[in-house]
């Protein structure tokens, strides 16, 4: 069986951990697409309690927010532990250790169903002024939405 | 009923010590015993003995320890091998700012007796571990108030160097990784410059990036949709006060920030007041520069309680805060909330403001001054919800029934 499988490139290690929880909200479909403008955002995320909620704020251009359905469930990322993080302890945190495959795995790694998709960035300051990437939630959650799209309207 | 509070140097100005010594002085008004019994870490062994000293030959007293975990978990280590132990109840009272609860902070929660979170994010966080209810760190009001307006106009002017026309932005609080003084002083600039722009699409306002240096450099598009239709931002009279060090300190994670200043182009726009924690302003002098803001930015990642958003608050200035941790669980109404993008690191997962909601959320402050004014009054009155007197009558009931004492 082929199944549907989620591969986030480029971005380092951590940027790529953190990119579960955009993987998360995808799944869920803990987001919104504007029906006005068409923009995707994410729901806001409460570490605490390991939830999403959904934004009460109308969009700025003045259009409905439009929750967005859970995906399909046989869609898995594929995310190798190569980084600091060890990610299926924060994979089942989040509560989708089951949707966490390696690419180690023989399926996996012979599947031509792959959605690639970028971790997009953006640009801060570490302590010394110098610049640093980290993940971008929002964009990384649009380029994911937009892969699988193109994947589903490929297949 | 004798309670031992365990802190950090009460003089020092930090929260730790802020709230230790306001706790003090509530439950001393309320007729309870109290020893402070200063503790940073470093002499375990002595901090126990005066804990010991202190306790009556019978019945229960209560221990309530504030600070980091690090430095009391020797201190709570040797206590429970003394025999006494068994008449101290202990509490930890815990302003968590992280999540998950680490492994490593379920062994120290096994040498106290209860934690009592300082906010509903804390108490989720720390679910497992059956905390208490939250107790709310608390703010006096009395002292941290507005300001009149010819004491307001005079440190405006003779301080900071405003003008009638310009917005003076601040941020108070110490420098420190989870604080984010670089995301403030980033919001402040991108306003400052009018380094950004807007979708003629979807509206939606995207911050110029950084380029490689660590200057802004001009976007064309917009981030959010992609569209080439954008308009260019104009800049705006905004000054930035800048309360913290200017330099980090050794375990802080802190940032050179002077360098960012200039990186960020913002030298003729701060106003910098070099903190050092043990000589710091008297209150009621940090109250009336924090009274003469026009808005205070704290844009941390993972806050636990982060006294000055409230202090400011008591002050009547609107605060913009990033969605997440425990500030916006109490400042919900007299903040403009941002939201932020997941970082999972190996010390829990925090939520960093993103800089397109920061500069929006900025920008609805500066250019409408009666929306400041709206927002300043609920932030007011919010604020007074934890005045350090119901505060203070909460952890009087609190300690009276773990001791099995009447309040």
């Amino acid at each position: 069986m082929v199944r549907p499988v989620v591969r986030f490139r480029h971005g380092d290690p951590a940027s790529r951990a953190s990119a579960l929880v955009v993987f998360a909200a995808f799944v869920r479909g803990a987001y919104d697409r504007c029906a006005g403008c068409g923009v995707v955002e994410p729901h806001r995320f409460d570490p605490a309690t390991v939830r999403f909620e959904a934004a009460s704020a109308p969009c700025p251009c003045g259009g409905t927010p439009v929750p967005a359905a859970a995906c399909d469930a046989a869609v898995r990322l594929d995310a190798p532990a190569d980084g600091p993080i060890h990610v299926p302890t924060v994979a089942a945190w989040l509560g989708i250790g089951d949707r966490v495959v390696d690419a180690d795995e023989p399926d996996v790694a012979a599947s031509d169903a792959d959605v690639e998709t970028d971790v997009a960035t953006r640009r801060v300051h570490d302590a010394h002024g110098a610049v640093v990437e980290r993940i971008d939630a929002p964009a990384t959650l649009r380029n994911l939405v937009r892969a699988h799209r193109e994947h589903a309207q490929r297949a | 009923m004798r309670t031992v509070i365990v802190a950090p140097d009460p003089g020092l100005a930090l929260g730790f010590t802020t709230v230790a010594r306001n706790v003090a002085r509530q439950l001393r008004a309320r007729g309870v015993e109290v020893r402070y019994v200063t503790h940073d870490g470093s002499d375990p062994a002595s901090a126990v003995e005066a804990i010991g000293a202190f306790l009556a030959p019978t019945g229960m007293a209560a221990v309530v320890c504030v600070g980091r975990a690090d430095p009391l978990q020797p201190l709570l280590s040797d206590l429970a091998q003394r025999p006494w132990r068994r008449r101290c109840h202990v509490t930890y009272y815990a302003a968590v700012d992280f999540a998950p609860v680490p492994a490593s902070f379920r062994d120290f929660a096994d040498l106290v007796d209860v934690i009592v979170p300082a906010t509903t994010f804390g108490r989720d966080a720390l679910a497992p571990l059956q905390p208490a209810a939250a107790i709310p760190h608390g703010v006096d009001t009395s002292t941290f108030q507005p300001a009149c307006p010819a004491t307001r106009a005079t440190i405006r002017a003779e301080l900071l160097g405003a003008d009638d026309d310009a917005v003076v932005v601040g941020y108070v609080g110490r420098n420190v990784g989870h604080k984010r003084p670089d995301l403030a002083l980033r919001a402040v600039a991108h306003v400052r410059h009018g380094a950004h722009v807007t979708c003629a699409a979807c509206r939606r306002i995207s911050a110029d990036d950084l380029d490689p240096g660590g200057g802004v450099r001009a976007r064309d598009t917009c981030r959010s949709c992609g569209s080439r239709r954008v308009e260019r931002g104009r800049p705006r009279p905004v000054r930035l006060y800048l309360h913290t060090e200017l330099a980090p300190h050794p375990g802080s994670q802190g940032w050179w920030l002077e360098r960012l200043v200039a990186a960020l182009g913002l030298e003729a726009d701060v106003v910098a007041h070099d903190l050092d924690v043990a000589a710091a302003l008297p209150t009621d002098e940090l109250a009336a520069r924090m009274a003469a803001l026009d808005v205070h930015v704290l844009l941390s990642d993972c806050g636990g309680w982060e006294l000055t958003a409230l202090e400011t608050a008591a002050c009547g200035v609107p605060n913009v805060i990033t969605d997440t941790a425990g500030p916006p669980t109490y400042l919900r109404r007299g903040a403009v909330l941002v939201a932020g993008s997941p970082v999972v690191t190996r010390l829990g997962v925090r939520v960093e403001a993103d800089m397109d909601a920061a500069v929006p959320a900025l920008l609805g402050l500066v250019d409408d001054a009666e929306r400041r004014r709206a927002l300043g009054d609920a932030a007011r009155a919010q604020a007074q919800a934890y005045d350090w007197s119901p505060v203070g009558q909460q952890w009087h009931r609190y300690l009276a029934g773990v001791t099995g004492q009447a309040a």
